[in-house]
């Protein structure tokens, strides 16, 4: 997988924000299969960034109803980055 | 930062740099306003940060606000610093396109101010001043009134009916030997020559004695209201039950005594009192005559230049006034100009020549005020204050704590000068004797 695969998207929220904030941690959702420390690495090559740590977490689909039609929300792995402490990822912060 | 250019005597046109600290500020400042109506996903209502909003929406969508805020503090700002007296609201220039974040902008405003007056003449005009005399014969006429307004209805008994009497009676209509709708009443009241009846109609009853019946004949007019009627013949059987007199009560001191007015017993006492009230009344109309006519010559004399938006504003904020009033009373604006028999172009060229007459007034007064050095000392405003207390039924520290002091002692300047200007005013009389 290259690295473009594996991160999908930067989760932007009030939560993730705080967390760029207080502990230069940014959020992202990854591919299910990506282990942490592809994670990371997909990071650094798209960032240009040095990465601290990699926390992830799978979030349980949740229950979800349409009309009569009963389904889940789709599966998503979280990860958490935490960048040295002069970096910055420019998409969370104008 | 502003700069001062002079277009005419009264208009200047200020150039106003905006600093970009100023303008990020302003940014601060609307996107303040907005920021609890924001709806971005991820985030509550009200807790987007601004970086997160610029991202999403883009820092224009703040441009049009933050400008405003801008402009009103600096514009503030400025005109206080370059000492303007500002009558109407600034017309604002300013190039949008240029307008980036982190950098400032500058803007124009072109600003009518207060004209300066060149007064000409305005003592010594000669007037005669109404003569304020009552006369017998006007006393007279007001007593044949108040006796008018309090005349009786009388029965006459045993009388035949005519002009000027008053007679009650019934009647109903009938056409074509039917009776129609609204042709029929019981006791009415009509006085005979009135002409409130179909023409024909009343002369037939003249004679008519109270308990008779008539038949009377008239034929309604092409012009009638009621179209089915109109040009049909009509007969009316009538039938007479009182006839009435208008009798004038005699001007006695038992009169006197039934108005029930205070302090006044006798048709001495009555006539004195009206003698006083049209005094009064004389007195009042011939001082403002004067006032007219001195305020009138000295605007007329003096020139000034009154900058058009001055009288636009002057004129909508009378247009405001008067719907405002005409609501009061329940009317739609539309029926006012028609009862007015005024169209929309009319009025509102109406309502500017007296905005324009009053600005010039305003300006004139204030003149003249400058030019004699008349002023307003404390007692007087404090005297003012009192009036204005008296006059609305309030504690003298209510009106002071919402009456500026400064409008307050304007007002008494404004007085004086009315009055210096209409005691400059020279009878013809005096002058011939010079």
């Amino acid at each position: 997988m290259v690295a473009a695969d594996i991160i999908k998207r930067p989760i932007i929220t009030e939560k993730s924000m705080q967390l760029v904030e207080k502990l230069n941690q940014y959020t992202f959702s990854v591919d299910k299969r990506a282990n942490k420390i592809q994670i990371k690495q997909a990071i650094e090559e798209l960032f240009d960034v040095k990465v601290l740590k990699v926390n992830i977490i799978n979030t349980t689909p949740k229950k979800k109803r349409v009309g009569r039609y009963e389904g889940y929300k789709n599966e998503m792995t979280k990860a958490i980055v935490t960048l040295a402490k002069e970096d910055k990822i420019e998409i969370f912060s104008a | 930062m502003a700069k001062l250019e002079k277009i005419s005597d009264a208009r200047v046109k200020l150039t106003v740099e905006v600093s970009a600290a100023q303008f990020e500020h302003g940014l601060d400042y609307a996107f303040d306003q907005i920021k609890d109506d924001v709806e971005i996903k991820g985030f509550r209502k009200g807790k987007v940060s601004r970086k997160v909003f610029e991202q999403h929406k883009g820092v224009e969508s703040l441009y049009e606000d933050a400008i405003n805020h801008v402009i009103q503090e600096t514009y503030h700002v400025a005109v206080e610093e370059e000492n303007l007296d500002v009558v109407a609201q600034p017309k604002i220039d300013l190039d949008i396109t240029a307008v980036k974040k982190g950098a400032g902008f500058t803007y124009t405003a072109t600003v009518a101010i207060k004209p300066p007056v060149t007064l000409g003449q305005y003592k010594g005009f000669t007037y005669n001043i109404e003569s304020t005399e009552v006369t017998e014969a006007e006393i007279d006429t007001k007593m044949n009134e108040l006796l008018g307004q309090n005349a009786q209805l009388v029965v006459k008994e045993a009388a035949e009916l005519s002009k000027d009497d008053t007679a009650v009676f019934d009647f109903e209509g009938f056409v074509d030997g039917e009776a129609f709708e609204g042709g029929k009443a019981e006791n009415h009241e009509l006085v005979i020559g009135s002409g409130q009846f179909i023409p024909g109609f009343e002369e037939q009853m003249i004679g008519m004695k109270p308990g008779e019946a008539r038949d009377v004949q008239v034929t309604f007019p092409e012009a009638y209201q009621a179209e089915h009627l109109a040009g049909k013949d009509a007969i009316f059987k009538t039938k007479l039950h009182e006839v009435k007199v208008r009798q004038v009560p005699e001007l006695n001191d038992a009169f006197v005594k039934d108005l029930e007015r205070e302090g006044i017993e006798t048709v001495d006492a009555l006539k004195e009192d009206t003698k006083k009230s049209l005094l009064a009344e004389k007195k009042q109309s011939s001082e403002n005559k004067a006032i007219d006519f001195a305020v009138e010559q000295a605007a007329k004399q003096a020139t000034i230049d009154i900058p058009e938006e001055m009288i636009t504003q002057e004129k909508n904020r009378q247009i405001d006034n008067i719907k405002r009033q005409v609501q009061q009373y329940g009317m739609p604006f539309e029926q006012y100009l028609q009862f007015s028999g005024l169209d929309q172009e009319t009025f509102e060229k109406n309502t500017e020549e007296q905005a324009e007459r009053a600005i010039r007034y305003n300006l004139t007064i204030e003149a003249v005020s400058a030019a004699e050095g008349i002023t307003a000392t404390d007692e007087e405003v404090e005297a003012k204050y009192a009036d204005i207390a008296k006059q609305y039924n309030l504690e003298v520290e209510q009106v002071r704590s919402q009456v500026d002091s400064d409008a307050v002692k304007q007002e008494v300047v404004f007085r004086k000068t009315i009055d210096f200007l209409v005691s400059e005013l020279t009878p013809e009389s005096e002058e011939k004797t010079e």
